[in-house]
């Protein structure tokens, strides 16, 4: 049963990316519409498959990166849903949906069989404090996500209205720029509020939980350089005008610095962490 | 019957031509009287624009159709046929409504892709309703060419792009802007296309109007104009604060506005984008303004490209326009021929059912002792015998009728049926 959801999952996310990318193409509604659709389809099929997973195993996949994976690209889908019902900005899909894809074949072919086998640190994750963590960083994280898709199709449109001319054939699909920077924002400004609960709960159950020294952690870390760094953005919008351009530019970045503190670390570094 | 279309437009006559032969409202009574008392229109449809004059009509015989529309032409504008037939084209049938496709779908258009057209002949069309010059044939042409027309709107980008400069300036700022609606726009100077493309934006609707001028009492009189805010001219970059568009069209031989203003400008602006374009001949906007974050500057060449671009992508959507039209123009064909056999499948069957229902009468008279039950069997078995026989030729009948030798076959069904010489008995 769980199978048979997950994998219907990954044929659904699989399917709405080549309705997407048949609508980047093509550019004729009728893609982005069907692709629309079977993204909710397999959201909803993703969300089935979650709840399935909690009533066998009493938890949600946060057992071990690729594990998250599945759940993070939940959040993901989820999130841009929501924003199409105020932004309307369908291209973004084409972004979304290969993401979403390709992190739940992770999730599958990485770890989710693998959980009939008890999860490790299972003591630590039978406490409140590592859902509630997990839940509000990948929830930030997602949303950095999102601007980081608005920065770049801001970047592609600003590029072909500066060169004007040629560049300019084939435009219309793409959202205007002020819309672009106006979804770039409004990801940073509720992100990053998230991204912070979500360290600070963190924290705390650290600090209680874990008899280790923590804070020195690679992940701890670049997740706080990551705060920063998007504390600075908000900063720069906000106090010094840095719009457009320069906040897309900055979303990109932040959103490669994230993905590190994310992924990378586990790849390249060891700490405690090392299950995440 | 016949379709036939005589007419001419801005490729084969010039305006001249044009103009002498326009029906004006007021005469459309008395065109549509005299169109249909000739001897062979049966149906007609005036098309009359600015570029072309078109008589659609449904005839018996193409020939003698055409030569009395051509008649008809040059009598009602008394034009010697001889001028006339030099700028003239005729189409009959599966070109003829090849024709009227074309035009309703903007392809046969000085400006491809333009929106008019497909209103003119819906007007055309029920102006024609209107003089009960219409029937089954022309309604459904007409109505079919709505759908076409509709159809290619949807299915290709041939009216998408802006083909004017005025309008490319509109089509840009709404690929920089969300909403136009909460942005103000400045026109610095005065020039035709300048006030062109003020109006359309004003169109689209905007928020703000601001004019300068160098003269002051011009700015005064053009602010009126478009019911906006006169800007003292050394208040230009004041002002540029509040502005989203600034349009630049002054005689000056020298730039007006320089990067360094406008770098400070936009400090102030706190990064706001800001859409310069420039009309001007010699340029009024320093080129370099263009490298600053967040502005982006199209001088009149810059317009022209786009123009020139979006015109050659119409003409690529034209040829998928062109796809969609043949296999329109196929199935309304279909349609005609099916129409066109309809009458002799009906005489063909009347004609079986009589002789059926009089050899029946003369059997059963013969046949006294049968009951109820054995006559009704016997009439069972007759009619099924007639359907039997006909079901094939009727069915051929209905296939051919459609290709290219349709009108043998059906000569040739009512010969073999024997349907025209009784019908001429009859009278």
């Amino acid at each position: 049963m769980g199978l048979i959801l997950f994998n219907l999952t990954i044929f659904l996310y699989l399917l709405s990316t080549f309705l997407y990318l048949g609508h980047l193409v093509h550019q004729k509604d009728f893609f982005s519409r069907w692709a629309t659709w079977c993204m909710i389809l397999a959201f909803s099929v993703h969300t089935l498959s979650l709840i399935y997973r909690f009533l066998v195993f009493g938890s949600l996949p946060f057992g071990s990166l690729p594990l998250s994976l599945s759940f993070y690209s939940w959040t993901l889908v989820g999130i841009f849903l929501l924003m199409l019902i105020n932004f309307r900005i369908h291209v973004m899909g084409s972004f979304i949906s290969p993401l979403a894809f390709i992190a739940v074949l992770i999730s599958f072919s990485k770890g989710w069989s693998a959980v009939t086998t008890r999860e490790p640190w299972s003591g630590i994750f039978k406490s409140a404090w590592v859902p509630l963590h997990v839940t509000f960083s990948l929830l930030g994280d997602s949303l950095f996500a999102l601007a980081f898709c608005a920065g770049i199709l801001y970047l592609i449109q600003e590029y072909r209205l500066k060169k004007k001319r040629k560049a300019l054939v084939r435009i219309s699909s793409l959202p205007s720029l002020e819309t672009l920077d106006r979804v770039n924002f409004r990801c940073l400004t509720i992100g990053f509020p998230l991204l912070t609960v979500g360290l600070i709960i963190g924290a705390i159950g650290a600090e209680y939980t874990l008899n280790i020294p923590w804070r020195y952690d690679p992940k701890v870390i670049w997740s706080v350089l990551t705060w920063f760094l998007y504390a600075g953005m908000i900063h720069a919008r906000l106090i010094k005008g840095w719009r457009g351009k320069k906040a897309a530019i900055l979303a990109i970045f932040g959103f490669i610095i994230v993905s590190f503190s994310y992924l990378g670390v586990n790849i390249f570094l060891t700490g405690y962490h090392h299950f995440y | 019957m016949h379709l036939i279309v005589v007419g001419l437009n801005h490729k084969t006559a010039p305006v001249e031509v044009r103009e002498a032969i326009t029906f004006s409202q007021e005469e459309m009574g008395d065109a549509f009287r005299m169109l249909l008392s000739l001897a062979s229109v049966s149906e007609a449809v005036i098309l009359c624009t600015c570029n072309r004059v078109e008589i659609y009509a449904v005839t018996p015989e193409v020939h003698a159709g055409i030569s009395e529309v051509k008649f008809f032409l040059s009598k009602y504008h008394s034009i010697s046929p001889e001028v006339l037939e030099n700028h003239l084209y005729t189409y009959s049938n599966e070109e003829a409504v090849l024709h009227l496709f074309r035009v309703s779908s903007s392809l046969d258009s000085m400006v491809i892709g333009e929106p008019q057209i497909l209103g003119q002949v819906k007007e055309a069309y029920s102006v024609a309703c209107k003089h009960r010059a219409c029937s089954a044939i022309l309604n459904k042409l007409f109505h079919k060419a709505f759908s076409v027309a509709k159809r290619i709107r949807t299915e290709t980008k041939i009216g998408s792009s802006a083909v004017s400069i005025s309008y490319a300036a509109v089509e840009l700022a709404k690929k920089i802007f969300e909403t136009l609606s909460d942005k103000i726009v400045m026109v610095v100077g005065a020039g035709e296309m300048a006030e062109l493309a003020v109006k359309h934006l004003i169109n689209t609707g905007i928020k703000d109007v601001y004019v300068t001028n160098r003269t002051y009492e011009r700015a005064i009189k053009l602010a009126q104009e478009f019911k906006g805010k006169a800007i003292p001219f050394d208040e230009l970059y004041t002002a540029m604060r509040n502005v989203d568009i600034v349009i630049t069209s002054t005689g000056s031989t020298s730039f007006i506005i320089v990067p360094e203003k406008v770098r400070e400008v936009m400090r102030l602006r706190k990064g706001r984008s800001v859409f310069f374009i420039d009309i001007a001949v010699p340029r009024d906007i320093d080129p370099s303004v263009d490298a600053i974050d967040n502005v982006f500057l199209y001088n009149i060449d810059d317009l022209k490209e786009v123009v020139e671009t979006n015109l050659r992508e119409r003409m690529k959507e034209a040829e998928k326009a062109e796809q969609i039209i043949a296999a329109e123009v196929k199935q309304f064909i279909h349609w005609m021929s099916v129409l066109q056999v309809t009458p002799t499948i009906v005489s063909i069957r009347e004609k079986a059912e009589e002789i059926r229902k009089r050899e029946l009468e003369k059997t059963l008279l013969s046949l006294k002792n049968l009951s109820e039950e054995e006559k009704r069997i016997i009439e069972l078995m007759s009619a099924s015998i007639v359907n039997k026989i006909l079901h094939h030729p009727v069915t051929i009948l209905k296939e051919e009728a459609a290709g290219r030798d349709g009108n043998l076959y059906i000569a040739a069904a009512r010969k073999l049926f024997n349907i025209d010489d009784e019908a001429k008995e009859g009278e």
